[in-house]
């Protein structure tokens, strides 16, 4: 009976007390601090040992029309990259899972994760000297016949682009290993059972490459919406995010009670969609005969 | 017997620890030794041998060179180390929950001393302590709220300044641009680019409606605001960095707008571009960074051999005329405070450092003390970058 519940014990507390610890330490708790930020006063350790409680963090937000034009600006960027990014990697994805040989897969896989053996911020200036003026990408234009061909640099197409650029990688892996997993014999089963190719795509294939892309969506959707650097980079005078605004308050403003609040809406907002995604993902599944697991 | 014994061995293991105790904790000003520190000379040793400065900066801004490190290490005998922090509310959150037990000097611009005196981060000085800074130039000296605040006692000394002037590259500008206003010239639209800094947007607005940046708590914000939404409208966008600024103008993209002496001077020197400065006459974006020591450090006689020594004229000079070790290349323009060294640069190197020609007004960038005032201005600041 001791053995028993010793064995039983053991994978529960073991286990998973790394995990829960980690969890505890780098996410619960700087949550919880965040949200508490939000309702303290400017500077957390400033000045006085306790700088009070305040609704104005709140109300100044609320009040604040270029938080909430840049929040649906960043919202509607983190969706047109993503949506790019779905299209652009299922291809891509389904080409490595299903027609690549399985001895070159690794190949291929090492290409798509190229780009995250080097620095992002390389990345993006490297983009930055394809696409500016006299850069590789308008000169190559010039000497096949289009002139005066302006930059896009310093543009919001540039800040999709460069976001697109960093973020398609990991479209691209959450969808391989999902389609990866779906058998052969099911989709020759399917097309032998008379099902056209599109059939057997919102049938068979989408409904169980659904987690590979939530998972993609989650890794896309969020980061792109709070990023700050690229738009700050690339975008031009009207290229600010939301994310933009919450780094001025912790590093110019020196206002973390204030950045603390924006950065909780942002993150309650994005929570709100995801679920959202998650929610009407599964109806459609359910619809076209699938679960999500 | 052995109680006698140990007895006497504690006691002269004691007088022994107490005759090899290294320096004493505040050393008695004696002479100079050999570079322009006040640090005095222990017999047959460097005065500060054993002992370790920590000093906050950005990351490769002159005090970490060989010139300004290096040197202070040969004259004290104390290692400096640098923390680098990327932000000034990393610092001030470093220096917040503890930090004054590991820095123990720290670099702020002007339009943070204040604020960081008021938190209590950074100590009153005594100039006494500080011999060199005899050498600074007035224009730069007890300067108030910046530096010196209401009860007249200073809490930090000046390193050095720069400006951000308007420069144009006349390859592509077929006009001559004399003021700020002359950026918003409609043959400009799409090719002006300005620092993406509070500070900064507050005094160009400012200069640009006719408002005054050093009471900038009385003025007009809504002239302010209607100045940047029209500048905004000219914009290719804000630059942060070095590279920048330089990229953009490289590639034909950036003709007119405010620019750093470091990259004015890197441009300057490159055969390949064109570039003219202008100070307007109703003023320029200026600032001063200025060196301070944390309160409650325990290095205090030696952080104030260190901000003696960085207002040296040695090591002013370093800092005006030398060029990068990090970044073969980069010119290390930023235009010092000692006057002896404001007296001796060559013609070239006030052309560099954008003294050629003079600013008549530098307007520093403004300190918001009033937190609801700042509030205004910040978001301001948020609609016009955004």
């Amino acid at each position: 009976m001791s053995s028993l519940s010793k064995k039983k014990f053991q994978p529960v507390t073991l286990w998973t007390a790394p995990s829960i610890v980690l969890l505890l330490c780098l996410t619960i708790v700087p949550l919880v601090m965040l949200l508490v930020f939000s309702f303290m006063n400017r500077n957390i350790f400033a000045g006085e040992p306790w700088p009070g409680w305040t609704m104005n963090n709140l109300t100044r937000m609320i009040e604040s029309d270029t938080f909430w034009r840049l929040l649906g600006k960043s919202l509607m960027t983190a969706l047109k990259v993503t949506l790019i990014c779905i299209v652009a990697a299922y291809p891509t994805a389904w080409a490595i899972a299903k027609i690549v040989k399985p001895k070159n897969r690794s190949i291929f896989m090492m290409v798509v994760i190229l780009p995250f053996f080097t620095s992002q911020l390389l990345l993006i200036y490297a983009m930055m000297n394809l696409i500016q003026s006299g850069g590789l990408l308008l000169t190559l234009l010039d000497a096949i016949g289009f002139h005066n061909v302006p930059t896009m640099l310093y543009t919001n197409k540039a800040t999709i682009l460069i976001l697109t650029y960093e973020y398609l990688p990991y479209m691209i892996l959450c969808l391989y290993s999902s389609l990866e997993g779906i058998g052969d014999n099911l989709i020759q089963a399917s097309l032998i059972l008379g099902a056209n190719k599109w059939k057997t795509f919102t049938n068979i294939v989408f409904p169980m490459s659904v987690p590979g892309l939530l998972s993609g969506v989650l890794l896309v959707f969020v980061p792109v919406a709070g990023s700050f650097m690229e738009p700050g980079l690339v975008g031009g005078a009207n290229g600010a995010m939301v994310g933009s605004m919450i780094d001025t308050q912790y590093s110019g403003s020196l206002n973390m009670g204030y950045g603390a609040v924006l950065s909780c809406t942002l993150l309650i907002v994005l929570s709100i969609i995801m679920g959202l995604v998650r929610l009407a993902t599964a109806r459609a599944q359910k619809a076209i005969g699938g679960d999500v697991e | 017997m052995k109680k006698i014994l140990a007895m006497m061995l504690a006691l002269v293991m004691t007088l022994s620890l107490a005759a090899c105790g290294g320096p004493a904790k505040n050393p008695p000003a004696t002479e100079k030794p050999g570079a322009e520190t006040s640090a005095p000379a222990n017999e047959g040793g460097l005065p500060y041998e054993g002992h370790t400065l920590y000093v906050a900066n950005w990351q490769g801004y002159n005090s970490d060179q060989a010139y300004c490190e290096k040197a202070f290490e040969d004259a004290t005998g104390a290692q400096v180390e640098h923390v680098y922090f990327n932000s000034y509310d990393e610092l001030m959150t470093t220096l917040l929950t503890g930090g004054n037990k590991t820095i123990d000097a720290v670099v702020l611009s002007n339009n943070y001393t204040q604020w960081f005196h008021d938190d209590g981060l950074i100590s009153d000085l005594d100039a006494s302590k500080l011999p060199n800074y005899e050498k600074i130039a007035d224009v730069y000296k007890d300067q108030a709220p910046y530096a010196v605040d209401d009860t007249g006692s200073l809490f930090a000394v000046p390193w050095c300044n720069g400006t951000s002037s308007i420069a144009y590259n006349p390859d592509y500008v077929d006009f001559e641009i004399e003021h700020w206003s002359d950026l918003l010239d409609p043959r400009l639209k799409g090719h002006v680019m300005v620092l993406n800094g509070d500070g900064d947007s507050w005094v160009i607005g400012c200069l640009l409606a006719g408002e005054d940046s050093n009471d900038i708590e009385n003025a007009d914000i809504e002239k302010v605001r209607a100045s940047l939404n029209e500048l905004k409208g000219q914009l290719l966008g804000f630059w942060s960095t070095n590279d920048e600024q330089i990229m953009p103008w490289m590639a034909g993209d950036f003709w007119a707008g405010e620019i750093w002496s470091g990259p004015y001077s890197q441009l300057l020197h490159d055969s390949s571009t064109n570039i003219k400065l202008v100070h307007p006459e109703e003023g320029t974006v200026g600032f001063i960074d200025y060196w301070a020591i944390v309160e409650g450090t325990d290095e205090q006689d030696l952080a104030y051999e260190w901000l003696n020594w960085i207002m040296s004229t040695e090591q002013q000079t370093s800092m005006a005329t030398g060029v990068s070790e990090a970044y073969p290349g980069e010119y290390m323009t930023y235009t010092p405070v000692n006057a002896e060294v404001i007296e001796a640069l060559t013609p070239e190197q006030k052309i560099d450092l954008q003294l050629d020609p003079m600013p008549t007004i530098i307007k520093l960038l403004p300190y918001i003390a009033d937190p609801a005032v700042k509030d205004q201005w910040v978001d301001l600041y948020q609609e016009f970058v955004s």
